[in-house]
């Protein structure tokens, strides 16, 4: 065998081993003729992505698949992939199918698939607000989670100034319903959640610990930062609005140019937006070929803004279509020197020359489309594959969107989440930073100038509540009531140890079973409770999101263009699993082992009750006891 | 191996006289009028209580009923010995109750004073166990030979019988007759104690709970005293009857804290009440329009302002524009739009939900004849 012909046969089996058999026409594999003619026409109509097939393809892969028809259906998902550059799901469906299949091809589609959700501007701007919603609601949850298991940490010592303070006064009702009357009063009052937070962070401020505190200003910094940007967060609104200019303007890069589309671009009539709403009527008009209609669009567009790119293209395609080359060449480099680096100027300027017989600079400049990324221009507009376009359009491109929804997002004053979260909050959100400043202040001197009178702490043997007017200090301990009145008229030290000893365990058993059931409340509640501070916010905070994610249905703020089709498991599986996973975490919340002495009672006390107890023995056992303190204090 | 019997077939007096003789350790229990354990060592009676039971320490009975310690003093004791788990004898000795020496005397007594009932139940059954193990735990201040034990006992079972005769009734009164002056009497320390506790007319029974000794040497110091004429029996006293001290006037003080304060704590509920329902709402107003508002009342700022200022409007606008997406759809599969609404619920394009919301939002659909365009009118024509 000679050589040559080894080489063809290796060339042969590479051939048939690497090559992937030629694919027919993308629209002839659709089944459905009124759907392949309606995706026909859509073409027809300049779509430079056919979203709505890519949707019904998608739900009839769905379809197929819950029959277990899974080759179908991977053809379907495909096919939907293929027809729209931006339409994520299918990719995500195809990764799934794959994976389940163990076909390593799952990672290319779910990468492919983030990538669609990375470029596009709806996705972007709806996971970005989503995101912030979730976190917003999350962070309100978890303070108000962590402030009511902080209230009823402290319940006890607040309750106790309550009664203490109410007892001289009054005899009925009884001292211990006060603060259940307070509470109830506070709750009919229905203020909402905003300024229960206000209160319960004022009163709780002078009692929490450090750690505590931490948590808490945490979550109100988080709260009056994303409060504070709620301007901002108005320019991700025109994403699920879809009377928005931003959202109408988009529609240019969804779909083809049709009466109902250029009636709502026409409605725009905002001076702002004229040179963006001019260059998508011009656009339209190009696409359905009224030519001299989408000229005098663009002129317009470009005499309005200098630096408006996508137009000086789109103009240069129309004196492309009709025949003036050089004018076409001259719209192509307007573009270049607004942007150098613009592919489809370079690969319009290259298919020029190439009507105007400049093969040499063709090549130069498609060569140079090639290298600035015309092959992504391709990927995200399947349309130009099918329809075989000589000259690429432009569009308004994502961050011109993102400028877009900026400018009519900045100019409104009406509050998205102010607007949704008002019901609950039953204050502006947008002004919930001011409020909360004003508390934190508040709490901080007030926890400061607080008289010492006024405070309850817990005594130093049982951590019940204690305050100055009843607690006992004689023993060099601040002892409550209860634990003063159990050693009352005792004088030995030994006895008074076992005493305290007995009612801190009692007390600490008491407590314990009580701390226990905290977690049914909410998950995080134990952790705080039991000084597991941070880790209580983490999981009030992922409970909360959960919660969220399971009560919406995934997010709150949904697309409103997607065809409600069926919900995904991730999103009756995931919600769950984390709310499972902050219970699991809430109920191995265990209280923290206090490193107690085992003695109570100062060691003064035992000293002087041995030298007491010695002093039958002479001088020289009070020598010895007062070597040994002398000792002791040293040390 | 353990010795028990019948007291008829074996005096008790015997038994203590064996264990004595061989120097036995270990723990007699008696079953009689009531359960009684006394514990030798080495032949000696070391204690009469039961560690096993101190419901029914002997020692804490002693030291109530002669007026060693008061009840109240006895049950906070008590509350002391519960908590602790310390000994009755620790509390006392920590707390300065009495001194070791005093305990000492104290628990001599009481072992004296238990051996004594014992012997005099005519009916009861022991058991001796032998060995060290059952004394472990006990906490004793006396060893007690068993010979001068039961003499003692012996003597006051004796004697008894004769001071019952001459102080038949425990609720008999006595009084002390005063101490002459020519020629005083000496007086025992028990009687001189006796004497001074009589400084007060009292009934014998409240003499004994006093006396800080057992009933038998109060008996036999009252019969010293009663000989050397220092001592008069006179007729029972008649109860005193309280009266209560509560007075009208407190009575009403304490009704009038009780009606202002409940009378001010409803009114303030109520206040609070009649705040949240009407003050809040008008301090509040944005937050509880949208909670509280009927669906109707929010009313659509209009298409005029493109962007949303209103959560009713963005809401509408994503219904019609779901509704829009799905007519797309059906146009895309069917190539025609629908006659109605209910044909994309029925193709599961939309969901029922969605469908009731377009209703209740009024929104109408209207079809040309063709049915290749189509309209949804809310307010104005779109």
């Amino acid at each position: 065998m000679s050589s040559r012909s080894i080489t063809i046969a290796l060339a042969l089996v590479l051939m048939f081993a690497i090559c992937t058999p030629a694919r027919p026409n993308t629209l002839s594999s659709i089944n459905n003729s009124a759907l392949r003619q309606y995706t026909e026409q859509e073409l027809e109509r300049g779509a430079p992505s056919m979203g709505t097939t890519s949707r019904i393809l998608y739900r009839e892969a769905l379809q197929l698949l819950e029959r277990g028809e899974w080759e179908t259906a991977r053809e379907r998902l495909l096919l939907a992939a293929e027809l729209s550059g931006d339409y994520a799901d299918p990719l995500f469906t195809l990764a799934r199918v794959e994976l389940m299949h163990a076909h390593p091809d799952f990672l290319i589609y779910l990468v492919d698939g983030i990538n669609r959700l990375a470029r596009n501007y709806r996705s972007q701007s709806l996971i970005a607000l989503n995101t912030m919603f979730l976190l917003v609601v999350s962070a309100l949850g978890a303070l108000l989670v962590i402030l009511v298991t902080l209230l009823m940490k402290y319940w006890p010592l607040i309750d106790h100034k309550l009664r203490e303070g109410y007892r001289k006064k009054a005899a009925f009702p009884p001292a211990s319903w006060i603060g259940l009357l307070i509470i109830i009063g506070f709750l009919f009052m229905r203020l909402g959640i905003a300024l229960y937070s206000v209160i319960l962070v004022i009163a709780l401020w002078p009692l929490a610990t450090r750690k505590e505190k931490g948590v808490v200003a945490t979550l109100v910094i988080l709260v009056a930062a994303i409060s504070f940007a709620s301007g901002y967060i108005n320019i991700l609104v025109p994403a699920i609005d879809p009377g928005s200019i931003t959202g109408r303007l988009a529609l240019i890069s969804e779909r083809g140019a049709d009466e109902r589309t250029i009636k709502r671009i026409r409605e725009i009539n905002d001076p702002a937006f004229y040179a963006e709403k001019e260059f998508v009527l011009g656009t339209s008009m190009y696409r359905l070929n009224y030519l001299e209609e989408a000229r005098r669009h663009f002129l317009t567009a470009v005499s309005k803004r200098k630096d408006f790119a996508p137009a000086y293209l789109n103009l240069g395609n129309v004196y492309f279509k009709q025949g003036d080359y050089d004018k076409a060449i001259a719209g192509y480099q307007s573009v270049i020197a607004l942007d150098s680096t613009n592919a489809l100027a370079h690969f319009n300027i290259g298919q020029t020359y190439i009507k105007k017989m400049l093969f040499a600079e063709s090549s130069s400049m498609l060569k140079r489309a090639n290298t600035l990324g015309i092959e992504k221009y391709r990927e995200s507009h399947p349309a130009v594959t099918i329809r075989g376009l000589t000259i690429y359009e432009a569009e308004l491109s994502t961050r011109e969107l993102w400028s877009i929804a900026y400018r009519e997002g900045r100019a409104h004053p009406a509050r998205i989440f102010s607007e949704v979260l008002q019901p609950y909050l039953l204050f502006p959100f947008h002004r919930l930073w001011i409020l909360l400043a004003v508390t934190m202040v508040m709490a901080a001197v007030v926890g400061k100038r607080i008289p010492k009178s006024w405070r309850a702490f817990r005594c130093d043997n049982c951590s019940m509540a204690a305050c100055p007017e009843c607690a006992s200090s004689e023993t060099g301990l601040h002892l409550c009531k209860s634990c003063a009145s159990t050693i009352d008229g005792l004088t030995s030290v030994k006895v008074m140890e076992a005493l305290l000893r007995h009612r801190r365990q009692k007390m600490s058993t008491k407590t314990g079973t009580r701390s226990a059931w905290r977690f049914i409340i909410f998950p995080g509640a134990p952790c705080i409770g039991h000084g597991k501070t941070t880790t209580g916010m983490v999981v009030a905070l992922l409970n909360v999101g959960a919660l969220m994610l399971l009560i919406c249905n995934g997010f709150y703020f949904k697309d409103p263009q997607v065809i409600v089709l069926s919900t995904p498991l991730w999103k009756y599986i995931v919600p769950p699993v984390f709310m499972l996973l902050s219970w699991v975490l809430s109920a191995r919340a265990r209280v923290q082992s206090e490193s107690r002495n085992y003695r109570i009672l100062p060691a003064e006390m035992h000293i002087d009750r041995q030298g007491s107890k010695q002093a039958g023995g002479g001088n020289e056992a009070e020598k010895k006891s007062e070597q040994l303190e002398a000792l002791l204090n040293s040390l | 191996m353990a010795l028990e019997g019948n007291v008829k077939d074996f005096g008790l007096s015997e038994i203590f006289q064996l264990i004595s003789l061989q120097k036995k350790s270990g723990m007699l229990s008696v079953t009689g009028e009531k359960p009684i354990v006394v514990f030798f060592k080495n032949g000696s009676v070391i204690s009469t209580r039961d560690r096993r039971d101190r419901s029914r320490d002997p020692l804490k009975d002693y030291l109530l009923r002669y007026g060693f310690i008061d009840s109240d003093e006895m049950k906070r004791i008590e509350r002391i010995q519960t908590e602790t788990n310390l000994d009755l004898t620790d509390i006392l000795l920590s707390e300065k109750y009495f001194s070791e020496d005093e305990l000492k005397t104290i628990f001599t007594e009481q072992i004296q004073e238990t051996v004594q009932d014992v012997l005099s139940w005519p009916r009861s059954y022991y058991k001796f166990i032998i060995g060290t193990q059952v004394l472990r735990g006990i906490t004793h201040y006396a060893a007690m030979q068993v010979e001068g034990l039961l003499m003692e006992s012996m003597r006051r079972i004796d004697e008894f019988a004769e001071l019952q005769r001459i102080f038949p009734s425990e609720k008999m009164v006595l009084k002390r007759q005063a101490m002459p002056k020519s020629k005083p009497p000496r007086l025992e320390s028990h009687e001189e104690f006796i004497y001074d506790l009589l400084e007060q007319v009292m009934t014998l029974e409240k003499l004994i709970s006093h006396a800080r000794m057992p009933r038998f040497c109060t008996y036999e110091a009252l019969k010293n005293l009663l000989e050397k004429e220092l001592l008069q029996i006179i007729d029972e006293p008649k109860p005193i009857e309280w009266e209560e001290s509560t007075t009208v006037s407190e009575a009403k003080k304490q009704r009038k804290r009780r009606f202002l304060p409940t009378v001010a704590a409803v009114f303030l509920l109520i206040a609070c009440f009649a705040a949240g329902e009407y003050g809040v709402p008008y301090v509040l107003p944005p937050g509880w329009s949208a909670r509280f508002a009927k669906a109707g009342q929010v009313e659509a700022t209009g298409t005029g302002n493109l962007f949303s200022a209103d959560l009713q409007e963005l809401r509408l606008r994503q219904l019609e524009a779901t509704v829009e997406e799905s007519l797309e759809a059906y146009l895309a599969i069917k190539g025609s739009y629908p006659f109605t609404l209910e044909s994309l619920a029925v193709r599961e394009f939309i969901d029922k939900g969605t469908i009731a919301r377009i209703h209740q939002n009024d929104i109408r659909y209207r079809i040309d004849e063709n049915g290749t365009s189509y309209m949804l009118i809310r307010n104005r024509t779109r």
